[in-house]
């Protein structure tokens, strides 16, 4: 079926079936059926608070999630390759000084995305809830500071 | 920044910094402050998609990120405490680890539920979340549990679950 054809029949869906089947895409990769769907939306004009403050706060709260997220899958990443090497799986020592490597290199970019952007480290923390977790140290990789420190930014800057 | 140290009204700030108080007053948990900064943020005429997709979309992503937040807190805890009892063999420790799996799997059925009834992917919402690759139990877990998290689910997507 053609696009034009296709968009016509997004174009009958109701908004909330629209915003369902845009989730569906982002899971399946699948960037044409996304622009299809995103072409054939309605707009409409409304009075909202300023955008510059809407998208920030959304970008804030989206970086919390996503840094809770990160945090604690690297967390028990981290202790299921301790349990593992507790267990003598000596290669499991590898995975879980990565996952440490990875909470430092996240640590320490938050903390200069948020130098950056003038937010507390604290809120960032709280709402990721792992505010007062363990302390994984200094002596972050430069490497893995600079790819959070990319994502952290672009997150808050839509 | 802290919403005490500014000297001037809400309304002179730059719209991030509303939005950096705005956050910070919401970790806070303090609804005055919040309410002030939000009172005091510029209206616009601006023309968007419409409000019902921005809705689901917003909150359908925010579900599968808190979804995968509790998700793995729980696996972590889990993993704790079972090391913990690998390690003294303490029953409270391993009831403990239990406890944290019934979370997991309690979580797993809500949002199964949840899904079904918002006719979403439940496999597209875990792949956001990062878990889609995970062990998928069957259907079960407590059903108090299940319920509280079927209600969390719905409120974040701004569903009510009447």
């Amino acid at each position: 079926m053609q696009h034009a054809q296709v968009e016509k029949l997004y174009n009958k869906l109701t908004p909330v079936e629209q915003a369902n089947l845009v989730v569906e895409a982002i899971a399946r990769n699948d960037d044409d059926e996304m622009e299809v769907i995103v072409n054939s939306l309605e707009k409409r004009t409304y009075r909202i608070w300023n955008p510059e403050y809407t998208f920030r706060k959304e970008g804030l709260m989206t970086l919390a999630l996503i840094y809770g997220v990160s945090y604690w899958k690297h967390r028990e990443l981290f202790m299921r390759a301790m349990s593992a090497c507790d267990k003598g799986n000596k290669e499991a020592t590898f995975i879980f000084l990565q996952a440490a490597a990875q909470i430092r290199g996240m640590e320490s970019a938050l903390k200069t995305v948020c130098n950056e952007i003038k937010v507390d480290v604290d809120a960032i923390k709280t709402l990721a809830d792992c505010k007062g977790e363990i302390d994984f140290g200094d002596n972050a990789d430069p490497e893995i500071v600079a790819k959070y420190t990319e994502l952290f930014i672009n997150l808050v800057s839509l | 920044m802290k919403a005490a140290q500014i000297d001037k009204p809400y309304s002179k700030l730059t719209p991030h910094e509303q939005a950096a108080l705005a956050f910070e007053a919401i970790a806070s948990n303090d609804d005055g402050a919040r309410e002030m900064i939000v009172g005091s943020v510029e209206h616009k005429d601006y023309r968007c998609t419409h409000w019902d997709f921005r809705s689901r979309l917003s909150g359908l992503t925010t579900l599968a990120s808190y979804y995968a937040l509790i998700y793995w807190k729980s696996r972590t805890y889990m993993e704790v405490a079972n090391s913990k009892y690998n390690e003294r063999g303490d029953e409270a420790d391993q009831q403990a680890a239990f406890a944290f799996l019934g979370r997991v799997l309690a979580m797993e059925t809500a949002l199964q539920d949840v899904c079904a009834k918002l006719n979403i992917d439940v496999l597209a919402v875990k792949k956001h979340a990062r878990c889609d690759d995970e062990y998928t139990p069957d259907k079960c877990g407590n059903g108090e549990l299940v319920e509280e998290f079927v209600g969390l689910f719905m409120g974040i997507v701004g569903v009510n679950n009447g």
